[in-house]
Formats: structure tokens, C-alpha cells, sequence
């Protein structure tokens, strides 16, 4: 008897409904949400690296990292990190350059920060690279992965001194400077997209 | 000689090169993405000065963010003052760091390593 008996009051809403977004699009959002929550982030970036927009980039996460870390020195060791990973290790240059070239290509890159411990944050940043460089990073990567933190430092003052100022030689550098910060903890990966290009992944872990 | 001036701006530091006023300063950050464009006038500044300098020449250098390709810049720059130490003049180059700031300290530290010009490190305390 009571399902015939619902009052009118509680039909009308439905009129207004339409103008709500159908609940399809609305379940992407708090999945999102809670994965982000669940994994700690406490910062997320996905966007066209502009050289301008760094600095910005820095001010907003130096916020985020006052509240999360425990201390100014972690604070700035992060903030270190995504200003090498921003300005050196990925160039928006030349990510603007594949862009007009390939229309397949997409130049916007991703960087992550995650809370692990109150003394610990893993930095993440991802952007296509051509297939070209995989060679090159992968034979770099390798060598540092056997280096012990010391040798790592070592290694960093003979390219500082030895290198040029080519692509490779500045390349290993910043790579090298991210495994110093990190003291030798950091990873990294491949995603195979099509011929031409693929995502590079880096990932460093920051401790006090 | 001509001082050299040039202001900062979100990316690239303040440079102050005054012989006459004995004032030679970099401060600011640094993470231009053509590092070695904005590093050359200074270089080239650095030459002519070479071939004149002032009897005492200290170098300040007060950086809050650099990046690397920074840092090989900055060498070439440290390289040039060592030239004129090596040359019997009295250079010294006092790079700052901020207390919070271990990487600076350490970049800092490389540099006291690698050249034989007096690289003096001074701690900001706030």
C-alpha cells in the first residue's frame, strides 16, 4: 500500500534533476578523490611545463609542504627536486617542439609528490620522450643504480667539471643531481606508447 | 670598465658587477632554461675584467634555487676568478646558503673541492 501512497512533494524535485550532471560523470570525481587520499598526494600537476609556470608551481607545493613535512630542510630538498625535474630533466622546449611536429604527441607532463612517512615524500614526474633517448637514459640509469650514494657525488663533480653543455651531458647531470637529493633512491620506467615515442617515469625519494 | 647590470626576474638572478664600487654579486634564483644564454655576457664581462681587475675581488653569490645546467654556468664563472687568483691577485668567493637549504650547502661544498680559488660558505640564519 505505501508505494501507492507517495505524496506529491516528493515527485516534484525531479523537475530541477535535469539540471544536475547525470551520475555517470559525477563518479569519476570522488574515485579520483579517494585514490589520490588513499595514496597521499599532496600535490599534482598535469600540464604544459611553461617556464613560467614553475615558480608558481613551487610557491603552491612549498604550501602544501609546509603543512605536510616536518621540517624546512625536507621542505627545500623537495622544492630542490621539482626545480631540477621541471627545468632540467624535462624541457618544454623541446616538448613543444614534438608538438608541432607530431600531431600524435602530447606535450604535457605530469609531477606528483606523495607523503610515504613524516619524514618521507616521493617526487614522481612522467612525460613522452622519443623512443630515441630510451637508449641513451636506460644505459645512464643502469650505471647510477650501481653506484653507492658517495660515488654518486663523485660521479656528479667529474660530469660538473668534465661534461659540456651538450643534451646528454646535461641530461646525465640533472639525473645524477635527482639521485644525489634522493641519495641513490630512485627508480624509474618505460611505457611503450607507438614508434616514435614512449613515457618516461622518474621517481625520487626524499628522506630527512 | 663598464659595470654590468641585470635585474632578476622570476627565473634568472640579479647580477651586480661594479669594479669601481667593488661590488660583484649573483642572487636570486636560477633556472633559466637557456642557462648558457643568460650566462654568457657575464662570462664575456668576466674576461675583459680578467685582463684588469681590482687588486681584491669577493664574489657573492646568494642563490636561492639553481638548476644544473646553472650550476655548470656558474662554474665556468668560478673557473674565470680562479684565473685571476692563479694570477696573484686577491680573489674570494663567498657563496651563502640558507640554514634549511643542505643541497645549496653542498653545491657550495663541491665548488670549495673542485677549485683552488678560497670558496668561503656562509650560513643564513633566519
Amino acid at each position: 500500500m505505501e508505494k501507492n501512497t507517495t505524496p506529491e512533494s516528493v515527485k516534484t524535485p525531479k523537475k530541477k534533476s535535469k539540471k544536475i550532471l547525470p551520475v555517470r560523470d559525477l563518479q569519476f570525481t570522488y574515485p579520483f578523490y579517494k585514490n589520490m587520499h588513499s595514496n597521499n598526494v599532496i600535490f599534482c600537476f598535469l600540464g604544459v611545463i611553461d617556464p613560467d609556470l614553475v615558480l608558481y608551481i613551487l610557491d603552491i607545493m612549498e604550501d602544501a609542504l609546509e603543512e605536510a613535512a616536518s621540517s624546512r630542510k625536507l621542505t627545500k630538498r623537495v622544492g630542490n627536486v621539482m626545480v631540477e625535474c621541471l627545468t632540467s630533466l624535462y624541457s618544454s622546449e623541446k616538448a613543444q617542439e614534438y608538438a608541432e611536429h607530431f600531431k600524435e604527441y602530447d606535450p604535457r607532463a605530469i609531477f606528483v609528490v606523495r607523503k610515504l612517512t613524516e619524514d618521507t615524500f616521493l617526487v614522481s614526474a612522467g612525460q613522452y620522450i622519443e623512443n630515441s633517448r630510451i637508449k641513451f637514459l636506460k644505459k645512464l640509469m643502469f650505471k647510477i643504480s650501481k653506484l653507492t650514494p658517495e660515488e654518486i657525488k663523485e660521479e656528479y663533480k667529474r660530469l660538473l667539471t668534465s661534461g659540456g653543455f651538450d643534451e646528454q651531458s646535461v641530461l646525465s647531470l640533472s639525473v645524477l643531481d635527482l639521485a644525489r637529493k634522493a641519495h641513490g633512491d630512485i627508480r624509474h620506467s618505460f611505457e611503450f606508447i607507438n614508434n616514435k615515442f614512449s613515457f618516461f617515469t622518474i621517481e625520487a625519494k626524499i628522506s630527512k | 670598465m663598464k659595470p654590468l647590470k641585470i635585474e632578476s626576474t622570476h627565473k634568472t638572478p640579479k647580477v651586480y658587477l661594479d669594479p669601481e664600487e667593488g661590488v660583484f654579486e649573483i642572487s636570486g634564483r636560477s633556472i633559466p632554461e637557456d642557462s648558457v644564454g643568460f650566462y654568457k655576457p657575464i662570462l664575456e664581462w668576466l674576461d675583459e675584467y680578467a685582463q684588469n681587475p681590482n687588486e681584491k675581488t669577493e664574489f657573492k653569490f646568494e642563490l636561492e634555487y639553481f638548476n644544473t645546467s646553472s650550476s655548470k654556468n656558474i662554474l665556468e664563472l668560478l673557473k674565470r676568478l680562479e684565473e685571476i687568483y692563479e694570477k696573484g691577485h686577491d680573489v674570494k668567493v663567498i657563496w651563502y646558503y640558507d640554514e634549511d637549504d643542505e643541497d645549496m650547502e653542498e653545491t657550495g661544498e663541491d665548488y670549495q673541492a673542485l677549485l683552488k680559488v678560497p670558496v668561503e660558505l656562509i650560513m643564513r640564519v633566519y
